[in-house]
């Protein structure tokens, strides 16, 4: 891989990690507050995230043409037990690295526990209906 | 509370960046739980260079999601993205990202919660086991359905945001109820 190519992805994810992080997104008391409605600030960030995301896909249609997102079986009641592990923990999949560089030992628990969820999840697969390779 | 967190509309500028222009360079929509599991699925992968330099996908023939892989990258971008976070995570921490201190431990809110003793690694451990299961099963996390996917409307992830934003405000409810 060429070093230029490189920074494909390696400059996203810094992007993503610095601005979840300066935002206070992968703070627990940040997002525990959003999430009971107490601080509109990380609420207000994610929909002008969205709504500027919007803009930026019609923006750029003809450049992308990514496939359509699948609706399958485990769509809903994925999301439900994500949410649930979202709230208790007060992190997704990317603030739980997030949390880990800011020297927060403890999340590697979570992350442990979230590798050992997608490797349950690839093991029961087949069973549990979602498609192959879906993201 | 005094923080110096970043102000809403910088933290959803930059984000939707993020959104755009992952896609836009690596030919692949953006989503962390997908590269996570990539990351699991190592050895399964492609090999490196094969994906190289992602040309613009044609009509009609999807990119990322149906492929082998989890996200459509290779791995070394798949690990380069992931390094990246790590990179970005850690010069926020150095950069009033992280007002609690060199601890180790979580938010004071977690700790009044959940207690500073041993069972708070199982908590954490089980709950991580749910966000990694959940987000596998949904196709998606707080980046893939959250951002990538609501900000290209697509319905799955409309639906699927509503529902782990719905279930995780109501969870924060019950255990404000119930533990505090």
């Amino acid at each position: 891989m060429k070093p230029l190519a490189a920074l494909r992805t390696l400059l996203p994810g810094l992007l993503l990690g610095l601005t979840v992080g300066r935002l206070g997104f992968a703070d627990y008391n940040e997002l525990h507050r959003m999430l009971l409605f107490r601080d509109g600030r990380l609420l207000l960030a994610f929909a002008t995230a969205v709504g500027l995301t919007i803009v930026l896909f019609h923006i750029f249609r003809r450049k992308l043409n990514l496939a359509p997102v699948a609706f399958h079986k485990g769509t809903i009641p994925g999301a439900a037990l994500f949410g649930v592990g979202w709230a208790v923990t007060g992190a997704c999949p990317g603030v739980a690295l997030i949390q880990l560089s800011q020297g927060i030992w403890l999340s590697l628990a979570t992350l442990t526990g979230i590798f050992v969820g997608i490797a349950l999840h690839a093991r029961f697969n087949k069973k549990l209906g979602t498609p192959a390779g879906s993201c | 509370m005094i923080n110096n967190y970043w102000p809403w509309w910088l933290g959803g500028g930059l984000l939707a960046t993020v959104a755009i222009a992952f896609p836009l360079l690596a030919g692949a929509p953006l989503g962390v739980s997908g590269a996570l599991a990539q990351l699991l699925r190592w050895w399964k992968e492609i090999p490196d260079g094969k994906n190289e330099s992602p040309s613009r996908p044609t009509a009609g023939v999807p990119s990322g999601c149906t492929s082998t892989t989890a996200t459509g990258l290779n791995r070394t971008a798949n690990l380069l993205f992931l390094v990246g976070i790590l990179i970005g995570g850690a010069l926020a921490g150095r950069w009033g990202g992280q007002p609690w201190g060199t601890s180790g431990k979580l938010s004071p809110e977690f700790q009044r919660l959940f207690g500073n003793g041993i069972p708070v690694v199982l908590v954490l451990f089980g709950g991580g086991a749910l966000v990694g299961f959940g987000t596998r099963w949904s196709g998606g996390c707080t980046s893939g359905h959250g951002l990538s996917g609501c900000g290209r409307l697509q319905p799955p992830s409309l639906i699927a945001t509503g529902v782990f934003f719905g279930v995780a405000i109501a969870v924060s409810f019950l255990l404000e109820e119930f533990l505090s």
